[in-house]
């Protein structure tokens, strides 16, 4: 089959090469994957800013339908259409796995970076790491469920929402957009996407499209003086910082108001961040790192998809062949796409 | 002005009383839009504790303000307003937990604690004096109507956040589609649940068209199946449902609800608040069930706020709930069309004026 693999580390290094078609073990099912978005941290990979082992096949966003069961998996079946969990090698019995936080084990080996991953025609993952697809979801939908969940993960669960919260999103690539919504969906009152002047090609319109309360491109408005005429002067409940960038780090801190929540999913280029850290403690924050996500994010970012709540198909801008991998990757760095989903 | 007055309980008069006098913290608020409620029912019947007679009732209403106290801030002349009614001591370790609806001072006026339409004259007149603290200016773009409907929106929202909010895609059951279950239906909605569902019985069928008219919303008619909790299960995975919200007030509803739960699942019991109703039930429900069950009643920590808010974002809707408006001289046949639910009547608003005025 063919694959899109990172062979080696370094800048670039990734091509389409031929592989064997995985074995699966008596836990495992095989699935033929049908769509595989590209997210920014395949990015990262190319420019080799994100932890990898090569060689390996790159891509974690699928979705597809099972075409082998292991001797030992129940409930599921050939055909069944599912999306997967990233926590492949979690031991399911230390304490994080038995919590329902299998992505914090320490056995982890998140496919698409240290085990291969869905560029290609086929993946292996265990049975327990699968949620069911509902009928009414296409294959590129369904490929959305993963950075979905990633937000549900950092906004709800991490986070929380509360009813009636201002909340300020910076950053608008497909998981803050999606972050914006959710935090509507869940009865914040008043929600603003933040981006920049390149994100004008295509995702400050999105923001702007599926109605997210304000839209703000920091390049042309003065977003303190935005957050303080919209708050009084009080500043926001909830920052979630999506942009990993250090000035909008910064501004996270100095944005929130006192008691607030601070929601930090973003990565940044570097360990050394500096913030202000008083300030931070005279407001009494809260502040709540998140990473990946887990099997209840899952559920409630398919549940949103299959009340509408959330439309993937709103935020998937281009799809195309797994072959034209190079043109979606530009698609995808230049900001004229939001979501590009690539088909094997 | 004109009032409504309770003599004694089962009797009541519309008469001509003294205006209020402002006082220092207080607001005198001219009502413009003001309405009945079940417990007012309840009170006129003798069945609400605390109430001494001669009494004004009403508690859900909004006006404009005419006159502010000394040491009134963020209130001025001529703000539109709707009220909460419950107003704390604000000393007392209740209060100083923000449950200014549990405060231990409840009825005692010299340490400054306030029940508005209970221990207090209410809104059923021309004018209303009330402590500051219970004034929400409305936001721009709310009426009259609006401001009455500040109160009991914030019950509903009060029962979700005791049961810790909605998480996306849980599934609600809404017991009771009177005006507290419609308004609750819709907070539901706007929370991001999965499966809605509002459970009343073959009398309110009026009621479920409305409230199916709000969204994806289902209705089930407890008399129209032979086992309704079955139908529960069937509606939701066969597990039950995530949260129930209960707002019909009577034993066979908490009944319902308890069983209608998920296991691990929590229950919001917020009908019965006044004494007398039982609750019987099986135990294991709950303790096999491993149920959170909660009681609710009023709307403490200014929760009231996102009431405005949600109307004006148009996430909740009043205009469904209305089903008249007369004016407050008309008492005599509104009393009579709540008091027997006849016209199909939800929420009659009163308006000591004219009868437009509350829809400005």
């Amino acid at each position: 089959m063919l694959a899109l693999i990172k062979t080696s580390n370094g800048i670039g290094n990734i091509e389409l090469q031929e592989v064997d078609i995985p074995e699966i073990s008596s836990s495992e099912v095989l699935i033929r994957v049908r769509a595989c978005g590209i997210c920014g941290s395949d990015l990262k990979i190319f420019d080799d800013q994100h932890p990898f082992i090569p060689p390996v096949v790159i891509g974690h966003e699928f979705s597809g339908e099972i075409v082998e069961v292991g001797s030992e998996v129940v409930n599921w079946k050939v055909g069944d259409r599912v999306v997967s969990e990233q926590h492949v090698g979690a031991c399911g019995h230390c304490r994080q796995c038995l919590t329902g936080n299998a992505f914090a084990c320490k056995f982890k080996q998140a496919p698409g970076y240290f085990t291969d991953g869905a560029f290609t025609e086929f993946i292996k993952v265990p049975a327990w790491l699968l949620h069911r697809i509902p009928d009414t979801l296409s294959f590129e939908e369904a490929a959305f469920t993963e950075p979905s969940a990633v937000a549900v993960h950092g906004v709800l669960e991490r986070t929380g929402i509360n009813p009636g919260d201002t909340v300020l999103v910076l950053g608008c690539g497909p998981i803050g957009i999606a972050a914006a919504k959710m935090a509507q969906i869940t009865g914040a009152s008043d929600v603003i996407i933040t981006g920049l002047e390149q994100d004008e090609k295509a995702r400050l319109p999105k923001a702007r499209e599926i109605g997210i309360d304000h839209v703000v491109n920091i390049q042309k408005i003065d977003l303190d003086k935005f957050v303080n005429e919209l708050t009084n002067g009080k500043g926001v409940d909830v920052v979630i910082e999506l942009a990993g960038a250090l000035p909008a780090i910064q501004q996270a801190f100095n944005l929130v108001g006192p008691l607030g929540r601070l929601g930090i999913i973003g990565q940044p280029p570097t360990d050394d961040v500096q913030i202000p850290y008083r300030q931070a403690l005279f407001k009494a924050l809260k502040v709540s790192f998140s990473y990946s996500s887990k099997f209840s994010s899952w559920e409630k970012a398919l549940s949103m998809f299959e009340r509408k709540s959330l439309k993937p198909t709103e935020l998937i801008t281009h799809i195309l062949p797994l072959k034209d991998w190079e043109e979606g990757f530009q698609l995808a760095r230049s900001g004229e796409a939001v979501k590009v989903v690539l088909i094997p | 002005m004109l009032a409504v007055v309770f003599d004694k309980p089962n009797k009541y008069k519309l008469a001509e009383v003294a205006k209020p006098l402002i006082a220092p913290g207080k607001v005198l608020i001219q009502v413009k839009s003001t309405t009945i409620c079940g417990t007012d029912l309840k009170m006129f019947q003798g069945h609400v504790p605390y109430i001494s007679y001669p009494h004004i009732p009403g508690h859900e209403f909004g006006g404009l303000v005419e006159e502010i106290g000394e040491g009134v801030v963020d209130i001025k002349v001529g703000d539109k307003v709707g009220v909460e009614v419950h107003v704390g001591c604000g000393s007392c370790s209740r209060c100083n937990e923000g449950f200014y609806n549990l405060c231990l001072n409840y009825g005692n006026f010299e340490k400054g604690h306030a029940h508005i339409g209970f221990t207090s004259p209410g809104g059923l007149a021309e004018f209303c004096l009330v402590p500051a603290e219970a004034v929400h200016v409305l936001p721009g773009g709310l009426n009259y109507d609006h401001g009455a409907f500040t109160d009991a929106i914030g019950i509903v929202l009060w029962a979700i956040e005791r049961a810790g909010g909605i998480m996306e895609g849980e599934n609600v059951v809404v017991v009771g589609p009177g005006t507290l279950g419609l308004l609750a239906v819709q907070a539901v909605l706007s929370f991001g649940a999965g499966q809605t569902i509002l459970v009343g019985t073959a009398k309110d069928e009026k009621r479920m068209e409305i409230a199916e008219g709000f969204g994806d919303v289902k209705t089930l008619n407890i008399h129209s199946v032979d086992d309704p909790i079955s139908e529960i299960k069937n509606l939701t995975n066969d597990l039950g449902a995530d949260l129930v919200l209960e707002f019909a007030g009577t034993t066979s509803a908490a009944n319902f609800s308890l069983n209608a739960a998920r296991r691990g699942g929590r229950v919001v019991l917020g009908g019965a608040t006044s004494p007398g109703t039982k609750l019987e039930i099986d135990l294991s429900i709950i303790v096999r069930g491993h149920l959170d069950v909660f009681g609710t009643m009023a709307n403490p920590k200014r929760i009231s706020q996102l009431a405005n808010i949600m109307m004006g974002k148009g996430e909740i809707d009043i205009q469904p709930l209305i089903t008249h408006h007369m004016k407050l001289s008309q008492f005599d046949q509104a009393w009579d069309i709540f008091s027997n639910r006849t016209e199909e009547v939800l929420r009659i608003l009163l308006h000591p004026g004219e009868v437009d005025v509350g829809l400005n």
